[in-house]
């Protein structure tokens, strides 16, 4: 009995052993690795007779004119570019350059550069005699791109328009163009192949007149609840497009698309200083199907900008208008667009001091300011259901970070000309990109 | 009173006996002589030197002889003796007796044949039914004739016995001289026998001869004698004049070719002469795998000695056209047909193989005590039992694995490819092509020598006529059937009870191991799986190794190279097994220091351990540069299993069986453990190998084609621990129920129940698991191609293929050129690693920096890059930017873009600078001016550019291409040479035909016969 007592005593020990050193020694198979960038962003080209500036993260962020088959980079030496009516590439890494464009006396706007993206939608712009407006879109790769752009209307969907755009090549649709006579657009841009992005420029005038201009930003998806954070209060109303009999008198408009085949049933809840609340006959509501449908809305909010969320059964885009007075009196309009879920990342703000509003049911965030003389200063903001802060002057950046849940956040930025949105969002966000090993395995069903 | 005239006494015989060293058979020869019922009137002998008794036994008998030289040949003897008789009397029927020292025929033979010639005034030769000596119920001869490849034809079967199924009076070609009665008158008229035939065939040539002067032959089988062919049997020395090296087999296959060549119509002799040419190779192969190699350089030295003097044959031919008296037609009855033939070699080649293989037990007859055919009809008569057939265990385990491995296949029925297995070429003759071709287009190109386990495929699906897609499906389709065939096979051997050994069978063959290899489409592990029963008969006799017969090891040895073949992992098996042996016998020979002992031992290892190398070679030998080859096995490198895994027994990786399955293998080894049978001896050698395994499959390698480290699969040594694990159970568990039931309840009762009740689940849970989700293992039919057809216009076109696998976090982008198709079989184990200069191209394109990728993939002649769907946008976005590429095409297969840049597989650059494609056609293409040449396939000295018949200058360039220096404008024909490649192979088939004949059964000449097992 001792005999098979020792006997199993050998065979654990030399198994126990063996396995412990099998564990030791076990080779961890990595089949992959990756590499992570931030794809390099792109900065819209500027319309004739508008200045178009840049914040920039750094001095030294890498940039290139997207024009002919150079990707030479260089230096950007500023920290805020002039650009012109070259698109440029701007290597920015974690931090969104913005673009800020100004017709002097007319109208301002900002977009974010971003990376080249794989769906964009954009709700905004007109095609009536009012219309101005184009949609630039542009092909930073040295291949040649197709691209599809998918127009809708009040009239429902118009046929779609197959573009093939050279190598770093810009294409610039003019909006009355794509759908001569409509008034309400909405657009979605989808690249079969290139760098792709694409910038909505809704200028408008009447004659001479002007009757203002924004670059409305875009969103990659459409959603069945979206947060527009960053509605501008208007002190008071002011036409912004007398043709249209529905609007007239609104100081804001809602502009919904719903691109499914089913009609949407809709809600909308305004959240503001004065607290959340549904406004009168948006519970409930219609949009229909396949249609560019826009909604005047008014509500009665207190002093400040305001957010707003839409809930739908359907998946859709939307985006309000609001027609606010310049500094120099004159009327402009700005699109406020949905935001993506608010994260840690870095916009930069030479030259700009936006009022940011964020929402959300518990509002906690920090924000790391870093100033162009190169101090920093942290700020902790915490707040419930709307919060806005306005931006110290002379900042580089603000670096968003500890960001609680489920908050969305918008800017709002004014200047002489008119008034500008950007949404808090990145331009580009960290990829990552399995890096390609030899294997003849791929060579196999 | 009127006296009856005996018709045959109007007969004059004359018997000559023609005597050489016959003393053995002479006196029964003689006695028998004498007791003719009617005798001759004389008789001759004729002694050609005899250095025996024979000429005192002949001078005993009072017999008149004559003496000759002692190289005098049968026919010249005869003729003497001929010569000394009297002139023939005018009217007298006068006839020869022609007798040999060694045939004894029966009293009424002489009577017998003269009553047959009495009444055939055409029949001039009649030969008695000749038997064996020895055994006198063996059919030697009634009649004679030759087939047209020169053998001797009786029409008889071997040893074919008399039972007087062929008597009568029959019209023959020919009949032996041993026992020939020939009318005197026409012996010298056709003048004798041929001289040139000193023995041997001068019986069927003189019956030739005497059916074309218009006679008749006869065999008369009442006529009875009984022949010992001694010269034939090698029984006596043959020492006649032309008789090389006094070898009878030489001499008789120079005179069959003679006969033949003599005798024929001359519009025949081309085709004669290719008949008797190619069977002389045929039987020198044959006698050459019997291990006769003098009987097969016999057949060789036989017809050059013939074609060196043709001047014999000619003459010969001469002579016979002036006796010739009617056409050669007439013998064409006698000559058996080609389908005759065939069908005589075919019955004796499959008789030969019963004999050899499916040898008969010989049982004893059971002995009735009495017969009584009315118990007989009393006996009632027993329908057949249907039912009980399907109780047998035998065909329960054939029907349990048949529905088994029918529903586990389902999604197998067709062409099956996936997981380690490539895609099968259409053909064997493809297969056959890439093992003796010295280049092959994979990536980038390699000499690396092709595996011979493709060989091998190649060779078995001739089984199918050469469809390889068809011989793999049924294989991976019959492979548990086999798995069960071969344990049971070996299982059987340890066990008495069946139904045990076909259980432990069956579990062997749904084991983890063996699940995990079809699913995974391990070729190289099933083939194992397969023959690891067979293998493990010597591994039972590895320490005593001596006293397996050299022919054993060889047998052994060929076995080894075939699951080497499809394994490499095996032969390191062995080696490890090798070494042990060694320290085993080393230690002995410490003990007792018997050197020779050592030796022999030493020496059959080293065989059993090498051969399997040599007959691998050239592939083999590469593995020692290249060494991560002895741990892969065929196929796709796919990542093995974790420790974990490999300890309960399972090899792991995609399609294998998940870690909950627990195999009874393990636990049967760990209760064996403690067993007091030989099953205790068994685990400990299984537990070392699986705790060894576990070891080595903890550890990751590269290779086959592939830079991305995968854990080692382990399937071979598991092969072996499961085996072992059931060896185990079937000594332990034999008689186990009758200890059980004369014991009290004690451990042996408490380890069978965890050994029953692990079994069942076992068997539960996988049978559970591979009826479900098992069944969509990697290895499948309607697989997609990977690379589009659009893709392989041009087969030697090269793609870089990007592919992504996984999904969520476990995503892998891997990359590789392609050559207008997917790989096929073998191709992977051969497939070179990228150059690291395309491996920085492709890492580039992919993260974006690849500014200059387009211009190394230009310069290795890559021409099109796909992206597999499916593919993540973000990447093909990324190559849209990267520039120096253009989109082709964006399908459902993927995306392609086009190298911007030209390029091909030739490129020639001009002297200022300008490229331009040539275009190759049969490997011929044209060159317009002088510069420089560039070959995109890797660098090898073989690659040579001929231009006007001069090789131009080669060198390696900057990218690791190769490029030729053009002197002028002009036609060249690009090869690779492939001469020392094709001297690799040949090199290996001398291997594999010697080692196969040292294998194969000995053959035995003639003279190593007993006189039984002759006649």
């Amino acid at each position: 009995m001792s005999h098979l007592r020792s006997r199993a005593g050998v065979l654990i020990l030399v198994s126990v052993a063996v396995l412990l050193l099998s564990n030791l020694l076990t080779a961890t198979v990595k089949t992959n690795d990756y590499s992570e960038n931030y794809p390099a962003a792109v900065c819209p080209p500027a319309p004739r007779g508008v200045t178009a500036a840049i914040s920039t993260p750094s001095t030294r962020s890498p940039y290139h004119l997207v024009r002919g088959r150079s990707v030479r980079d260089k230096e950007i030496r500023t920290l805020r570019y002039a650009s012109g009516s070259t698109p440029i590439v701007i290597d920015a890494q974690s931090t969104t350059p913005l673009m800020w464009q100004n017709k002097v006396g007319e109208w301002a706007g900002g977009v974010p550069c971003q990376s080249p993206q794989s769906s964009q939608w954009f709700v905004g712009g007109t095609a009536d005699i009012t219309s101005k407006g184009s949609l630039i879109i542009v092909n930073s790769g040295l291949s040649s791109a197709l691209v599809d752009v998918q127009p809708w209307s009040e009239n429902g969907i118009q046929p779609k328009k197959t573009l093939s755009i050279g190598v770093s090549g810009v294409v610039t649709l003019r909006l009355d163009s794509l759908t001569p006579g409509a008034s309400r657009l909405a657009f979605h841009v989808t690249p079969r192949s290139g760098r792709i992005n694409a910038f909505l420029v809704d200028e408008r005038g009447r004659g001479l007149r002007a009757l203002g201009g924004d670059l409305v930003n875009s969103i990659s998806t459409i959603q069945r609840t979206l947060y527009i954070a960053g509605i501008p209060q208007t002190s008071q109303s002011t036409r912004v497009n007398r043709s249209r009999s529905q609007s007239a008198q609104a100081s804001h408009i809602l502009r919904i698309v719903v691109p499914g085949d089913v009609n949407a049933r809709f809600g909308v809840e305004v959240i503001s200083s004065n607290g959340i609340f549904s406004p009168v006959g948006f519970s409930g509501r219609l949009a229909t199907a396949g249609q560019v449908t826009e909604f005047p809305f008014n509500p009665n909010v207190g002093k400040g900008n305001y957010a707003i969320k839409i809930t739908s059964d359907q998946p859709l885009a939307a985006a309000i208008i609001s027609t606010v007075p310049s500094a120099s009196g004159r009327s402009d309009f700005v699109w406020s667009t949905p935001s993506t879920r608010l994260q840690d990342f870095s916009i930069a703000t030479s030259g700009l001091a936006p009022t940011l509003v964020f929402t959300g049911d518990s509002i906690s965030l920090s924000i790391r300011a870093l100033f162009t003389n190169g101090k920093v200063k942290n700020y902790r903001l915490k707040g419930s259901d709307i919060l806005t802060w306005n931006t110290p002057a002379n900042t580089r950046s603000l670096t968003f970070s500890r960001i609680g849940k489920e908050i969305y956040g918008g800017a709002l930025q004014s200047s002489a000309s008119g008034i500008g949105f950007y949404p808090l969002q990145p331009g580009s966000v960290l990829t990552r990109t399995a890096i390609p090993r030899s294997n003849i395995r791929v060579l196999n069903p | 009173m009127t006296a009856t005239v005996n018709p045959l006494d109007s007969f004059r015989v004359t018997t000559i006996l023609v005597v050489h060293d016959g003393a053995t058979w002479l006196p029964e020869t003689v006695a028998s002589l004498a007791s003719q019922t009617r005798p001759a009137q004389q008789i001759i002998a004729v002694d050609t030197g005899s250095l025996d008794l024979s000429s005192k036994l002949l001078k005993g008998a009072r017999i008149p002889s004559l003496s000759m030289a002692r190289t005098t040949g049968f026919g010249e003897a005869v003729s003497t003796a001929v010569a000394s008789l009297p002139p023939i009397i005018d009217g007298a029927r006068e006839w020869l007796w022609i007798m040999h020292d060694d045939c004894a025929p029966q009293p009424g033979a002489l009577e017998a044949l003269l009553t047959a010639v009495v009444d055939r005034p055409s029949v001039v030769v009649a030969g008695p039914k000749l038997l064996g000596w020895h055994d006198r119920s063996h059919l030697l001869e009634v009649g004679v004739s030759i087939a047209t490849n020169g053998a001797r034809w009786t029409g008889l079967e071997p040893d074919e016995y008399d039972q007087g199924q062929h008597d009568g009076v029959k019209e023959v070609l020919a009949v032996s001289t041993a026992g020939a009665l020939i009318r005197r008158d026409v012996y010298e008229e056709l003048g004798g026998f041929d001289n040139n035939l000193a023995l041997f065939r001068d019986d069927v040539d003189f019956g030739w001869r005497v059916r074309v002067a218009g006679h008749s032959v006869i065999c008369v089988s009442d006529a009875v004698a009984f022949h010992a062919q001694a010269a034939a049997n090698e029984r006596r020395s043959v020492d006649v004049a032309g008789a090389f090296l006094h070898r009878p087999h030489l001499l008789d296959r120079r005179n069959s070719a003679y006969v033949l060549l003599a005798n024929a119509s001359w519009w025949l002799l081309p085709l004669l002469t290719l008949q008797i040419a190619s069977s002389v190779l045929v039987r020198a192969l044959g006698y050459l795998f019997a291990k006769l190699p003098g009987y097969a350089a016999d057949e060789i030295l036989a017809i050059g000695a013939l074609f060196i003097h043709p001047g014999e044959f000619i003459q010969a031919r001469r002579d016979r056209r002036k006796k010739r008296m009617i056409t050669s037609r007439v013998v064409r009855q006698f000559i058996p047909s080609g389908i005759q033939q065939l069908r005589t070699n075919i019955s004796r080649a499959y008789e030969s193989l019963r004999e050899n293989i499916l040898r008969e037990k010989v049982e004893d007859a059971p002995i009735a005590d009495h017969i009584s055919d009315d118990e007989d009809l009393l006996t009632p008569l027993k329908p057949l039992q249907w039912r009980s057939l399907f109780l047998r265990p035998h065909v329960i385990a054939a029907l349990s694995i048949a529905l088994f491995t029918l529903l586990w296949s389902r999604n197998r029925f067709g062409t099956i490819e996936g997981g380690a297995l490539a895609t099968a070429p259409q053909s064997a003759t493809e297969l056959w092509r890439q093992y003796v071709a010295s280049w092959h287009p994979v990536g980038m190109g390699t000499t690396s020598s092709m595996p011979v386990w493709t060989l091998l495929i190649a060779l078995g699906s001739l089984m199918v006529l050469g469809n390889v897609h068809l011989f793999i499906t049924l294989f991976f389709l019959v492979a548990p059937a086999l798995f069960m065939w071969s344990s049971y096979y070996l299982l059987k051997k340890l066990t008495s009870h069946v139904t045990l050994a076909l259980f432990l069978a069956g579990i062997y063959a749904i084991s983890p191991v063996s699940l995990s290899a079809i699913n995974q489409g391990r070729i190289g592990t099933i083939v194992v799986l397969a023959l690891a029963p067979l293998s493990l008969r010597i591994a039972l006799a590895w320490r005593e190794i001596e006293h397996a017969s050299w022919q054993r090891i060889y047998r052994f040895a060929l076995l080894f190279s075939l699951m080497t073949a499809f394994s490499f992992p095996f032969w390191v098996m062995l080696l490890l097994f090798s070494f042990y042996g060694f320290g085993f016998n080393y230690a002995e020979f410490h003990r007792t220091r018997q050197k020779s002992l050592l030796l022999q031992r030493t020496y059959r290892r080293a065989a059993l351990l090498f051969i399997p190398l040599l007959l691998n070679f050239p592939y083999s030998f590469e593995a020692f540069t290249k060494p991560s080859r002895f741990l892969l096995e065929p196929g796709l490198a796919l990542t093995g299993g974790r420790w974990i895994e490999i300890f309960f027994g399972n090899p792991g990786g995609t399609g294998s069986l998940p870690l909950w399955v627990l195999s009874p293998a393990i636990v049967v080894l760990y209760v064996a453990f403690f067993s007091v049978t030989r099953a205790r001896e068994i685990s400990e050698y299984s537990i070392a190998l699986l705790l060894l395994t576990v070891v080595v499959g903890s550890f990751a390698i590269t290779g086959n084609g592939s830079t991305a480290p995968v854990r080692i699969w382990t399937g071979t040594p598991l092969a072996f621990v499961t085996l072992g694990a059931m060896c185990a159970a079937a000594v332990m568990l034999d008689q186990v129920r009758e200890r059980l039931v004369s014991t009290h309840i004690n451990y042996r009762h408490i380890s069978v129940a965890t050994l029953a009740l692990v079994t069942t689940l076992y068997i539960a849970t996988s049978i559970g698991w591979i009826f479900t989700s098992g069944a969509n293992s990697p290895v499948q039919t309607h697989q997609t191609r990977v690379v589009p057809e659009f893709l392989g216009i041009d087969p030697l076109e090269k793609t870089l293929v990007l592919r992504q696998r996984g999904t969520g976090s476990d995503v892998s982008l891997a990359f590789y050129v392609a050559r207008g198709r997917d790989i096929t079989l073998g191709e992977a184990d051969i497939a070179p690693l990228t150059d690291p200069v395309i491996d920085q191209a492709a890492r580039e394109l992919v993260d974006g920096s690849g500014l200059q990728s387009s211009v190394v993939f230009a310069q290795h002649g890559v021409k099109n890059i796909f992206l597999k769907n499916p593919a993540p946008r973000s990447i093909a976005r990324i190559i849209d930017g990267v520039g120096g590429f253009t989109r082709t095409s964006a399908t459902n297969a993927g995306i392609v873009w086009k190298v911007t840049a030209p390029t091909g597989r030739l490129i020639f650059t001009n002297t200022a600078g300008v490229q331009q494609l040539i275009a190759l056609e049969n490997s011929t293409g044209q060159l317009p001016s002088a510069g420089i040449l560039t070959l995109t396939e890797n660098y090898h000295p073989g690659w040579q550019v001929l231009q006007s018949g001069v090789q131009l200058e080669k060198k390696m360039n900057k990218f690791g291409v190769i490029e030729f220096k053009v002197p002028q404008a002009g036609e060249f024909v690009l090869v690779h040479d492939g001469k020392a490649h094709r001297g690799l192979i040949s090199l290996q088939l001398i291997f594999v035909v010697t080692v196969l004949i040292l294998a194969l059964p000995s053959g035995r000449r003639r003279r190593e016969l007993r006189d039984e097992e002759i006649a």
